[in-house]
């Protein structure tokens, strides 16, 4: 108990210290109190990951539901609201929220360096993982909320860091996750109400899974599912990732939207989806097509973008569709079990596998979402734009985040040995044992996603990192890579390939605690550090990432031998004919990659879809801005000022009520 | 209509005197007295609802004179006095609520120079 006492109260105390700071030097940022920030948040963050680290490996093995350290803070008659626990999953949030934030925040001292509020930052982001972290270790709705609502008004705040048109994104993000957050809220009271009073704490945990065969239980879900998927980003609630991408500071998008709110978002849907509800078979196909349609669309959008940001945010959106899939598979399954009078093994097993796949999916995803953005951070830093078509030739000037940069591409299009494709292939599996053909149409959706994300990233590393320099592109070929910007992207494109290798250990100490937390039964994935195999679950299926990887490795040295041959052998070298125009300048020759998909957008049967999605036609937050608009109209033709008018008003309103007592 | 429905319906007349001069007068200093003239029926409603005739005489002050001895007496032929209590508080509470307004209008001449509310239209939306 005191561990996690611990762990939520000192990033909240560090950030206190440093904003105390802030203040007391006149809200004005000298150098060195930024430096001195960034040191007291890293070493902070770093405390708060190996505390992390310890709560991880202090989890009683193989036992589902509660650590033995679930109690409260007494605090007399508060006492009932605070109460926190540790278990595979909500420890899994914890280590993961916390390494993603060590490394933005190394990567910051460096990144966030010249800005002039960056104490305010590093206040923000020690607050942000406080947040995170008092949500995932909540164990009732109350704590879970508040802590839920700190976030998305951090993650406000910090979107308003970056340049000064980043406020309407964050107006956007702030309205949009405050409407999530109201629907999370309904959904508790809701929840509350069909338990029939009994769980007064509004426990999460430890309470009977709540059949949904009642309209207000569905309904219930549904807000609580709204809330998970808006702060997640999947469809159609993704609107303010986009939107809040391009102005906000990079580092922010590496932190939050990227990693730490999907890592939120998914933990809340596995733990109302499995935990406290027993979802019914329609509501587990929702999730399915959410998560089917949000992978196809987010991609599609994602390739036509002309801004990195923007792109790799619409790659945020998209990937969330995996793991909402993994998700709305395995209740799809566990629910046509409990249909058919109880679950068989096989069942089971398909279940773990493709709830493992989901949230396998999600750490993978926090891993190479982050070290996408910081690529991209890198770049901006160095050419100062984002525009793919004025970037270019930047391989040269940062070789350490090109690398990086690629590892990461791979990972998010599911490229073995990559981590990526360990927990897509879990997906693809979980889809197959399903074999319903809903199931099999999601995992057509999920594998053509899959490819055309490859497509995408394709055209980014060519747009930004290959080709001829772009115009805002700096001159010569000096590096201007810099340590801790590099270390945060090289450890993290570490991470993405050590859990793509070792898989099988990633899954087994990491994913399957967590699955058991939530109550599958895990015996279908029999996980050794060397190999997955799904031979239980009668989804058969192996696949042996070590020795995978080592034949890929022995795959690429051979091709590095037959190119080595071929430059060892005497060619005749000679200038490109160009038909007598002047080849001398990169300047002229510079063929962006902005429109390698520009076909896809002009195809027939997809223009006008490209067409209205890019106008805003299917924004939830501008169709509600435009048609809200007709009614505040109305209501303000309604307010004459005159305040004879107001009080007839009030009497009207005053002769209804007596009425209605009356007569009622 | 029986007779002891009287009370309330002027009480109710008077009201709505009050009411109407409240929403359909744009002069603020009516509707001060429209909203004092509120405050009397709702006054006058009190005391005529604590209004009551004993079985003989005519009916008295609830004013206690010359010892517990005369209390039956008293309780026999006095009007009901909590009302009345009541309604001495609820004027005093009038008064100072006319006191406001009236500072309030006051202020609202300083800003605008009148009294009139239809010039007063900042609420518009």
């Amino acid at each position: 108990m005191d561990q996690i006492i611990w762990l939520i109260s000192v990033p909240l105390v560090a950030g206190v210290i440093v904003y105390a700071a802030w203040i007391l030097g006149g809200r004005k940022s000298p150098r060195g109190l930024g430096r001195i920030a960034a040191m007291v948040a890293v070493v902070a963050v770093a405390w708060t990951l190996c505390e992390a680290v310890d709560l991880f490996r202090s989890l009683p093995e193989g036992k589902p539901g509660f650590w033995s350290g679930e109690g409260e803070i007494g605090l007399g008659p508060l006492t009932l609201a605070l109460r926190f626990r540790a278990d595979g999953l909500s420890a899994l949030i914890v280590l993961a929220a916390s390494g993603i934030a060590l490394m933005v925040t190394l990567y910051s001292v460096r990144a966030m360096a010249d800005h002039d509020r960056a104490p305010v930052y590093y206040a923000w982001v020690l607050w942000t993982l406080s947040a995170v972290t008092a949500a995932a270790l909540a164990n009732t709705f109350l704590v879970l909320i508040l802590a839920w609502e700190v976030a998305t008004v951090l993650l406000y705040l910090l979107i308003g860091l970056g340049k000064p048109q980043s406020r309407a994104g964050a107006m956007k993000t702030f309205a949009m996750l405050g409407f999530a957050d109201l629907c999370l809220l309904l959904g508790v009271l809701l929840l509350f109400q069909a338990q029939g009073g009994v769980n007064s704490l509004l426990l999460m945990g430890g309470v009977q899974a709540q059949a949904t065969d009642r309209a207000l239980t569905v309904v219930a879900y549904l807000l609580m599912a709204a809330a998970a998927l808006a702060k997640a980003g999947a469809m159609p609630l993704h609107t303010w990732i986009p939107a809040a991408s391009e102005h906000a500071p990079t580092t922010v998008f590496a932190l939050l939207p990227a990693a730490l709110d999907k890592l939120l978002g998914i933990y809340l849907l596995a733990r109302i989806t499995f935990e406290v509800f027993a979802v019914n078979t329609y509501l587990a196909s929702m999730l399915m097509i959410i998560g089917a349609a949000t992978i196809l669309l987010a991609v599609m959008m994602a390739m036509v973008q002309h801004n990195l940001k923007r792109l790799l945010s619409f790659h945020a959106v998209s990937q969330v569709g995996y793991m909402v899939l993994g998700m709305g598979l395995a209740a799809s399954i566990l629910a046509a079990g409990r249909a058919a009078g109880g679950l068989t093994a096989i069942q089971q097993g398909v279940a773990a596998i493709a709830f493992c796949g989901g949230l396998f999916h999600m750490l993978n995803h926090a891993i190479y979402k982050c070290t996408l953005f910081l690529a991209a951070g890198s770049a901006e830093r160095v050419a100062g734009t984002m525009d793919l078509d004025r970037l270019g030739g930047l391989a040269r000037v940062l070789p350490v985040t090109f690398i990086c940069c690629i590892i990461a591409a791979l990972s998010i299009s599911g490229v073995p040995p990559m981590n990526g494709f360990v927990s897509k292939w879990l997906v693809y599996h979980g889809a197959l044992g399903a074999g319903t053909p809903l199931a099999m149409v999601c995992l057509v959706a999920a594998i053509f996603g899959s490819v055309l994300t490859l497509a995408s990233f394709v055209k980014v590393l060519h747009s930004v990192f290959l080709g001829t320099k772009g115009s805002a592109a700096p001159a010569g070929n000096e590096r201007k890579e810099n340590a801790p910007m590099a270390i945060a992207m090289v450890v993290l494109a570490l991470a993405c390939v050590f859990l793509g290798v070792w898989g099988g250990l990633a899954v087994d100490r990491l994913i399957l605690p967590a699955a058991n937390a939530v109550g599958l039964k895990t015996a279908g994935i029999s996980a050794t550090p060397w190999a997955l195999e799904l031979g239980d679950a009668g989804a058969a299926g192996l696949w042996q990432p070590s020795t995978a990887s080592a034949l890929l490795v022995v795959g690429v040295v051979i091709g590095l031998l037959v190119y080595l041959y071929g430059r060892a052998m005497r060619v005749r070298v000679v200038g490109n004919f160009v038909a007598g125009e002047d080849a001398s300048s990169d300047e002229l020759w510079h063929v962006s990659g902005t429109h390698f998909y520009e076909t896809i957008r002009r195809l027939p049967a997809l223009e006008w879809a490209f067409g209205d999605a890019s106008a805003g036609a299917f924004d939830v937050y501008r169709l509600v801005g435009r048609y809200g608009d007709v009614l505040v109209q109305r209501l303000r033709g309604w307010h004459t000022g005159l305040v004879a008018v107001y009080a007839s008003w009030v009497i009207i309103g005053l002769v209804v009520l007596v009425a209605v007592l009356a007569l009622g | 209509m029986t007779l002891a429905m009287a009370p309330y319906m002027l009480a109710f007349l008077i009201f709505v005197v009050g009411l109407y001069a409240i929403v359909a007068k744009r002069n603020l200093i009516k509707v001060i007295v429209g909203l004092l003239i509120l405050d009397y029926a709702a006054n006058l409603l009190l005391v005529l609802v604590g209004y009551r005739t004993p079985a003989e005489g005519a009916p008295v002050a609830p004013i206690l004179v010359g010892g517990a001895e005369k209390a039956a007496d008293l309780a026999a032929s006095a009007v009901d006095p909590l009302p009345q209590a009541l309604v001495l508080t609820s004027i005093v509470i009038g008064l100072s609520v006319t006191a406001l307004v009236v500072a309030l209008a006051i202020r609202l001449h300083e800003k605008y120079g009148t009294f009139d509310t239809g010039l007063m239209r900042n609420l518009k939306g």
